[in-house]
Protein backbone atom coordinates (compact mmCIF):
# COMPACT_ATOMS: atom_id res chain seq x y z
CA UNK A 1 0.00 0.00 0.00
CA UNK A 2 1.37 2.91 -1.21
CA UNK A 3 0.59 6.74 0.46
CA UNK A 4 0.70 9.45 -1.23
CA UNK A 5 0.39 13.20 -0.08
CA UNK A 6 0.17 16.29 -1.37
CA UNK A 7 1.99 19.11 0.88
CA UNK A 8 1.15 21.89 -1.66
CA UNK A 9 -0.70 24.67 0.11
CA UNK A 10 -2.44 25.86 -3.48
CA UNK A 11 -6.22 25.89 -3.37
CA UNK A 12 -6.92 24.43 -6.73
CA UNK A 13 -5.20 21.46 -8.18
CA UNK A 14 -1.57 22.00 -7.53
CA UNK A 15 2.06 21.31 -9.72
CA UNK A 16 2.40 18.34 -6.68
CA UNK A 17 -0.33 17.34 -6.83
CA UNK A 18 0.10 16.22 -10.83
CA UNK A 19 3.33 14.75 -9.93
CA UNK A 20 1.57 12.76 -7.86
CA UNK A 21 -1.35 11.88 -10.43
CA UNK A 22 0.98 11.11 -12.71
CA UNK A 23 3.35 9.02 -10.23
CA UNK A 24 0.01 6.64 -9.15
CA UNK A 25 0.01 5.37 -12.92
CA UNK A 26 2.49 3.08 -12.09
CA UNK A 27 1.04 2.14 -8.53
CA UNK A 28 -1.75 -0.90 -8.12
CA UNK A 29 -2.78 0.05 -4.10
CA UNK A 30 -2.55 4.09 -3.21
CA UNK A 31 -4.36 6.22 -1.49
CA UNK A 32 -3.46 10.43 -2.76
CA UNK A 33 -4.19 12.73 0.36
CA UNK A 34 -4.09 16.51 -0.05
CA UNK A 35 -2.75 17.81 3.29
CA UNK A 36 -4.93 20.92 3.20
CA UNK A 37 -8.50 19.26 2.80
CA UNK A 38 -8.04 15.99 3.94
CA UNK A 39 -8.51 15.34 7.78
CA UNK A 40 -5.12 15.42 9.58
CA UNK A 41 -5.79 12.28 11.70
CA UNK A 42 -6.82 10.39 8.66
CA UNK A 43 -3.54 11.14 6.98
CA UNK A 44 -1.56 9.92 10.12
CA UNK A 45 -3.46 6.91 10.49
CA UNK A 46 -2.50 5.85 6.90
CA UNK A 47 0.96 6.75 7.33
CA UNK A 48 1.39 4.69 10.23
CA UNK A 49 -0.67 1.55 8.24
CA UNK A 50 1.59 2.15 5.12
CA UNK A 51 5.28 0.14 4.41
CA UNK A 52 5.56 3.45 1.44
CA UNK A 53 5.32 7.20 1.52
CA UNK A 54 5.67 9.76 -1.46
CA UNK A 55 5.48 12.88 -0.03
CA UNK A 56 5.18 15.71 -2.85
CA UNK A 57 5.75 19.46 -2.04
CA UNK A 58 6.87 22.76 -3.06
CA UNK A 59 9.29 24.92 -2.51
CA UNK A 60 8.39 27.80 -0.54
CA UNK A 61 11.46 30.58 0.39
CA UNK A 62 14.16 28.11 -0.53
CA UNK A 63 13.32 25.35 1.88
CA UNK A 64 9.61 22.72 2.75
CA UNK A 65 5.87 24.94 2.30
CA UNK A 66 4.86 25.49 5.88
CA UNK A 67 2.02 23.12 5.73
CA UNK A 68 4.23 20.50 4.84
CA UNK A 69 6.76 21.26 8.07
CA UNK A 70 3.27 20.83 9.75
CA UNK A 71 3.24 17.44 8.93
CA UNK A 72 7.15 17.10 9.43
CA UNK A 73 7.09 18.43 13.04
CA UNK A 74 3.96 16.57 13.90
CA UNK A 75 5.71 12.88 13.38
CA UNK A 76 8.76 13.74 14.94
CA UNK A 77 6.92 15.87 18.17
CA UNK A 78 4.68 13.08 18.66
CA UNK A 79 7.42 10.08 18.44
CA UNK A 80 5.32 8.44 15.79
CA UNK A 81 7.81 5.40 14.39
CA UNK A 82 8.28 5.05 10.99
CA UNK A 83 10.53 2.64 11.24
CA UNK A 84 10.57 -0.13 8.16
CA UNK A 85 9.18 2.51 5.71
CA UNK A 86 10.33 3.79 2.82
CA UNK A 87 10.24 7.96 1.45
CA UNK A 88 10.44 8.79 -1.75
CA UNK A 89 10.37 12.89 -2.09
CA UNK A 90 8.95 14.99 -5.23
CA UNK A 91 10.22 18.85 -4.52
CA UNK A 92 9.11 20.85 -7.33
CA UNK A 93 9.74 24.60 -7.64
CA UNK A 94 9.28 27.84 -9.97
CA UNK A 95 12.56 28.64 -11.03
CA UNK A 96 14.03 26.73 -13.83
CA UNK A 97 16.80 24.17 -12.44
CA UNK A 98 16.37 21.70 -10.20
CA UNK A 99 19.10 22.47 -8.27
CA UNK A 100 17.19 25.16 -6.19
CA UNK A 101 15.35 22.33 -4.37
CA UNK A 102 18.48 20.40 -2.98
CA UNK A 103 18.57 22.52 0.35
CA UNK A 104 14.94 21.41 0.85
CA UNK A 105 15.67 17.93 0.17
CA UNK A 106 18.71 17.86 2.86
CA UNK A 107 15.88 18.98 5.44
CA UNK A 108 13.63 16.16 4.70
CA UNK A 109 17.02 13.91 4.78
CA UNK A 110 17.42 15.13 8.41
CA UNK A 111 14.04 14.34 9.16
CA UNK A 112 13.70 11.04 7.86
CA UNK A 113 17.16 10.08 9.88
CA UNK A 114 15.36 11.12 12.98
CA UNK A 115 12.02 9.74 12.59
CA UNK A 116 13.75 6.37 11.62
CA UNK A 117 12.27 6.10 8.14
CA UNK A 118 14.84 4.50 5.09
CA UNK A 119 14.85 7.47 2.66
CA UNK A 120 14.97 5.71 -1.21
CA UNK A 121 14.85 8.91 -3.58
CA UNK A 122 13.65 12.03 -4.77
CA UNK A 123 13.06 13.85 -7.92
CA UNK A 124 13.65 17.57 -7.68
CA UNK A 125 11.86 19.51 -10.23
CA UNK A 126 12.99 22.64 -11.50
CA UNK A 127 10.42 25.08 -13.86
CA UNK A 128 7.17 23.40 -11.41
CA UNK A 129 4.55 26.09 -12.79
CA UNK A 130 5.64 24.51 -16.23
CA UNK A 131 6.67 20.83 -15.99
CA UNK A 132 3.27 20.59 -13.95
CA UNK A 133 0.36 21.77 -16.36
CA UNK A 134 -0.35 19.41 -19.35
CA UNK A 135 -0.66 22.67 -21.31
CA UNK A 136 3.27 23.01 -21.96
CA UNK A 137 3.68 19.08 -22.67
CA UNK A 138 5.13 20.03 -25.72
CA UNK A 139 8.41 21.30 -23.89
CA UNK A 140 8.54 19.42 -20.73
CA UNK A 141 8.83 15.79 -21.82
CA UNK A 142 12.79 15.30 -20.62
CA UNK A 143 11.10 16.23 -17.28
CA UNK A 144 8.34 14.06 -17.61
CA UNK A 145 10.22 11.07 -18.40
CA UNK A 146 12.38 11.87 -15.68
CA UNK A 147 9.55 11.55 -13.40
CA UNK A 148 8.23 8.08 -15.32
CA UNK A 149 11.68 6.56 -14.40
CA UNK A 150 10.83 7.24 -10.78
CA UNK A 151 7.86 6.06 -11.19
CA UNK A 152 8.89 2.73 -11.86
CA UNK A 153 11.70 3.12 -8.72
CA UNK A 154 8.99 3.44 -6.50
CA UNK A 155 6.27 0.77 -8.10
CA UNK A 156 9.77 -1.85 -8.04
CA UNK A 157 10.31 -0.50 -4.23
CA UNK A 158 13.92 0.31 -5.57
CA UNK A 159 16.23 2.82 -3.88
CA UNK A 160 16.58 5.60 -6.64
CA UNK A 161 19.19 7.80 -6.98
CA UNK A 162 18.06 11.95 -6.25
CA UNK A 163 16.76 13.11 -9.50
CA UNK A 164 17.23 16.62 -10.94
CA UNK A 165 15.50 18.36 -13.79
CA UNK A 166 16.55 21.23 -15.56
CA UNK A 167 14.00 23.01 -17.72
CA UNK A 168 17.09 22.72 -20.62
CA UNK A 169 14.90 23.12 -23.83
CA UNK A 170 14.78 27.27 -22.81
CA UNK A 171 18.35 28.96 -21.97
CA UNK A 172 18.14 31.35 -19.02
CA UNK A 173 17.24 34.14 -21.12
CA UNK A 174 14.77 32.68 -22.67
CA UNK A 175 13.24 30.54 -19.80
CA UNK A 176 12.77 34.55 -17.81
CA UNK A 177 11.26 36.34 -21.26
CA UNK A 178 8.56 33.23 -21.23
CA UNK A 179 7.97 33.93 -17.44
CA UNK A 180 7.92 37.97 -17.48
CA UNK A 181 5.54 37.82 -20.06
CA UNK A 182 3.33 35.67 -18.35
CA UNK A 183 3.36 37.82 -14.93
CA UNK A 184 2.26 41.11 -17.11
CA UNK A 185 -0.42 38.80 -18.44
CA UNK A 186 -1.73 38.41 -15.06
CA UNK A 187 -1.44 41.94 -13.88
CA UNK A 188 -3.67 42.69 -17.01
CA UNK A 189 -6.28 40.61 -16.27
CA UNK A 190 -6.15 42.53 -13.05
CA UNK A 191 -6.45 45.24 -14.91
CA UNK A 192 -2.51 46.42 -13.68
CA UNK A 193 0.27 47.65 -15.74
CA UNK A 194 3.87 46.47 -15.35
CA UNK A 195 4.40 49.56 -13.69
CA UNK A 196 1.62 49.11 -11.24
CA UNK A 197 3.24 45.80 -10.70
CA UNK A 198 6.66 47.16 -9.75
CA UNK A 199 4.88 49.44 -7.04
CA UNK A 200 7.04 50.47 -4.42
CA UNK B 1 15.24 50.91 11.24
CA UNK B 2 15.07 46.73 11.95
CA UNK B 3 12.58 44.16 11.26
CA UNK B 4 11.97 41.36 13.68
CA UNK B 5 10.50 38.15 13.19
CA UNK B 6 10.79 35.84 15.79
CA UNK B 7 8.96 32.25 17.58
CA UNK B 8 9.81 33.15 21.06
CA UNK B 9 7.96 33.34 24.18
CA UNK B 10 9.83 36.60 25.44
CA UNK B 11 12.05 38.58 23.07
CA UNK B 12 14.93 39.55 25.15
CA UNK B 13 14.99 43.32 23.35
CA UNK B 14 18.46 43.84 25.07
CA UNK B 15 20.25 40.89 23.99
CA UNK B 16 19.05 41.36 20.13
CA UNK B 17 20.04 45.28 20.77
CA UNK B 18 16.12 45.90 19.80
CA UNK B 19 15.21 49.77 19.95
CA UNK B 20 11.38 50.95 19.98
CA UNK B 21 10.90 52.28 16.46
CA UNK B 22 12.33 48.55 14.86
CA UNK B 23 9.41 46.45 13.78
CA UNK B 24 8.89 43.44 15.82
CA UNK B 25 6.48 40.58 14.66
CA UNK B 26 5.85 37.58 16.31
CA UNK B 27 5.43 34.62 14.33
CA UNK B 28 3.27 32.46 16.55
CA UNK B 29 0.01 34.63 16.38
CA UNK B 30 0.33 34.24 12.39
CA UNK B 31 -2.46 31.68 12.09
CA UNK B 32 -2.89 32.11 8.37
CA UNK B 33 -0.91 30.48 5.89
CA UNK B 34 0.38 31.93 1.95
CA UNK B 35 -2.43 30.00 -0.43
CA UNK B 36 0.04 30.39 -3.21
CA UNK B 37 -2.41 32.79 -5.37
CA UNK B 38 0.36 35.28 -6.46
CA UNK B 39 -2.13 38.12 -5.26
CA UNK B 40 0.68 40.15 -3.64
CA UNK B 41 2.33 40.25 -7.26
CA UNK B 42 -0.67 40.64 -9.48
CA UNK B 43 -3.79 41.92 -7.71
CA UNK B 44 -2.82 43.53 -5.01
CA UNK B 45 0.84 44.34 -4.66
CA UNK B 46 3.08 43.99 -2.02
CA UNK B 47 0.20 43.15 -0.11
CA UNK B 48 -1.43 39.49 1.35
CA UNK B 49 -4.64 38.57 0.03
CA UNK B 50 -5.53 37.54 4.08
CA UNK B 51 -5.93 40.75 6.03
CA UNK B 52 -4.38 40.67 9.83
CA UNK B 53 -1.57 41.81 10.81
CA UNK B 54 0.78 39.49 8.51
CA UNK B 55 -0.60 41.57 5.56
CA UNK B 56 1.89 43.56 4.82
CA UNK B 57 5.07 43.21 6.08
CA UNK B 58 6.49 44.37 2.64
CA UNK B 59 6.41 48.09 4.07
CA UNK B 60 8.52 47.36 7.39
CA UNK B 61 10.95 45.84 5.38
CA UNK B 62 11.27 48.13 2.61
CA UNK B 63 11.87 50.94 5.02
CA UNK B 64 14.22 48.48 7.25
CA UNK B 65 18.45 48.29 6.93
CA UNK B 66 18.35 44.62 8.70
CA UNK B 67 15.65 41.43 8.87
CA UNK B 68 16.28 39.56 11.82
CA UNK B 69 15.05 36.20 11.95
CA UNK B 70 14.90 34.46 15.40
CA UNK B 71 13.93 30.86 15.04
CA UNK B 72 13.31 27.20 16.49
CA UNK B 73 15.51 25.04 14.83
CA UNK B 74 13.45 22.34 13.07
CA UNK B 75 15.66 19.65 10.74
CA UNK B 76 17.65 22.37 9.68
CA UNK B 77 14.62 24.75 8.65
CA UNK B 78 13.00 27.42 10.58
CA UNK B 79 10.19 26.51 12.88
CA UNK B 80 6.33 26.26 10.96
CA UNK B 81 5.42 29.70 12.25
CA UNK B 82 8.17 31.90 11.20
CA UNK B 83 8.21 30.05 7.97
CA UNK B 84 4.45 31.01 7.75
CA UNK B 85 5.55 34.78 7.64
CA UNK B 86 8.29 34.51 5.76
CA UNK B 87 6.10 32.66 2.82
CA UNK B 88 3.76 36.17 3.64
CA UNK B 89 6.19 38.17 2.72
CA UNK B 90 7.42 36.99 -1.29
CA UNK B 91 5.53 40.82 -2.10
CA UNK B 92 9.36 42.18 -0.80
CA UNK B 93 10.74 41.09 -4.15
CA UNK B 94 9.16 41.32 -7.99
CA UNK B 95 7.36 38.24 -9.57
CA UNK B 96 9.76 39.31 -12.69
CA UNK B 97 12.91 37.41 -12.98
CA UNK B 98 16.49 38.22 -13.47
CA UNK B 99 19.58 36.82 -14.13
CA UNK B 100 22.15 38.14 -11.14
CA UNK B 101 25.50 35.85 -11.33
CA UNK B 102 24.34 33.35 -14.39
CA UNK B 103 21.35 32.38 -11.92
CA UNK B 104 17.72 33.29 -12.14
CA UNK B 105 16.18 35.42 -9.03
CA UNK B 106 13.66 37.33 -8.81
CA UNK B 107 14.34 40.85 -9.25
CA UNK B 108 14.12 43.58 -6.97
CA UNK B 109 11.33 45.72 -6.11
CA UNK B 110 13.39 48.32 -4.07
CA UNK B 111 16.88 49.44 -4.18
CA UNK B 112 17.96 49.30 -0.74
CA UNK B 113 20.00 46.01 0.12
CA UNK B 114 18.59 44.68 3.30
CA UNK B 115 21.27 42.49 5.66
CA UNK B 116 20.02 39.15 6.83
CA UNK B 117 20.76 38.27 10.04
CA UNK B 118 19.32 34.58 11.86
CA UNK B 119 19.20 33.68 15.28
CA UNK B 120 18.58 29.71 16.08
CA UNK B 121 17.88 27.50 19.00
CA UNK B 122 16.84 24.28 20.34
CA UNK B 123 19.06 21.02 20.14
CA UNK B 124 20.86 21.54 16.29
CA UNK B 125 23.18 18.32 14.56
CA UNK B 126 26.26 19.37 12.33
CA UNK B 127 23.24 18.06 9.15
CA UNK B 128 21.13 20.80 10.45
CA UNK B 129 23.62 23.50 10.71
CA UNK B 130 24.64 22.89 6.95
CA UNK B 131 21.21 23.22 5.96
CA UNK B 132 20.75 26.51 8.04
CA UNK B 133 23.70 28.10 6.27
CA UNK B 134 22.53 26.99 2.76
CA UNK B 135 19.13 27.94 3.76
CA UNK B 136 20.02 31.15 5.16
CA UNK B 137 22.60 31.66 1.97
CA UNK B 138 19.81 31.00 -0.66
CA UNK B 139 17.62 33.11 1.02
CA UNK B 140 19.87 36.05 1.34
CA UNK B 141 20.38 35.66 -2.54
CA UNK B 142 17.36 35.73 -3.37
CA UNK B 143 16.08 38.78 -1.45
CA UNK B 144 19.02 39.83 -3.03
CA UNK B 145 20.09 41.10 1.14
CA UNK B 146 23.77 42.94 0.84
CA UNK B 147 25.26 40.37 3.41
CA UNK B 148 23.92 37.45 5.87
CA UNK B 149 24.51 35.77 8.89
CA UNK B 150 23.61 32.70 10.62
CA UNK B 151 23.97 32.77 14.34
CA UNK B 152 22.97 30.12 17.43
CA UNK B 153 21.18 31.12 20.60
CA UNK B 154 21.98 28.57 23.65
CA UNK B 155 20.39 30.81 26.37
CA UNK B 156 22.00 34.09 26.41
CA UNK B 157 24.54 32.90 24.89
CA UNK B 158 25.45 34.17 20.99
CA UNK B 159 27.35 31.95 18.80
CA UNK B 160 28.86 33.41 15.17
CA UNK B 161 28.31 30.62 12.83
CA UNK B 162 28.65 31.49 9.46
CA UNK B 163 28.58 34.96 7.69
CA UNK B 164 28.81 36.35 4.37
C1 LIG C 1 5.37 31.90 -0.94
C2 LIG C 1 6.08 31.28 -2.10
C3 LIG C 1 7.46 31.10 -2.04
C4 LIG C 1 8.13 30.52 -3.11
N1 LIG C 1 9.49 30.37 -3.01
C5 LIG C 1 10.17 29.83 -4.05
C6 LIG C 1 11.60 29.69 -3.98
O1 LIG C 1 12.24 30.02 -2.99
N2 LIG C 1 12.24 29.18 -5.07
C7 LIG C 1 11.56 28.78 -6.18
O2 LIG C 1 12.21 28.33 -7.15
N3 LIG C 1 10.21 28.87 -6.27
C8 LIG C 1 9.51 29.39 -5.23
N4 LIG C 1 8.14 29.51 -5.29
C9 LIG C 1 7.44 28.97 -6.48
C10 LIG C 1 6.81 27.60 -6.23
O3 LIG C 1 7.78 26.67 -5.77
C11 LIG C 1 6.21 27.10 -7.54
O4 LIG C 1 5.19 27.97 -7.91
C12 LIG C 1 5.71 25.67 -7.45
O5 LIG C 1 5.48 25.20 -8.76
C13 LIG C 1 4.41 25.54 -6.67
O6 LIG C 1 4.11 24.16 -6.55
P1 LIG C 1 2.68 23.60 -6.14
O7 LIG C 1 1.74 23.94 -7.27
O8 LIG C 1 2.86 22.13 -5.99
O9 LIG C 1 2.26 24.27 -4.88
C14 LIG C 1 7.43 30.10 -4.27
C15 LIG C 1 6.05 30.29 -4.33
C16 LIG C 1 5.37 30.88 -3.26
C17 LIG C 1 3.88 31.08 -3.35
Amino acid sequence: MYILINGSQKNHKSNSRYFLDYISKYLDDYTIYDLKYDFFDNIIDSIINTDTIVLAFPLYVDSPNSLTLKLLNYIYDNNIDLSNKSLYVIINCGFREGIHNITALNIIKNWATKVNIKYSGSILVGAGEIVGKEEYSYITSIAINKLKKFGRCIKDNKECNDIITTMDLLTNRIYCMFANHSWTKKGKINNLTKKDLKIK
Amino acid sequence: MKTIIHDLEHLDKELFNISDNDVIINANGCSNSCIGCFSCWIKHPKVCIYKDEYSNITDSLKNSDELIIISKNRFGCYSESVKRVLERCIGYVLPYFTIRDKHIHHASRYDKKINLITYFYGDITNQDLECLDSLVKANSINLNASSYEVKILEGKVINNVYTD
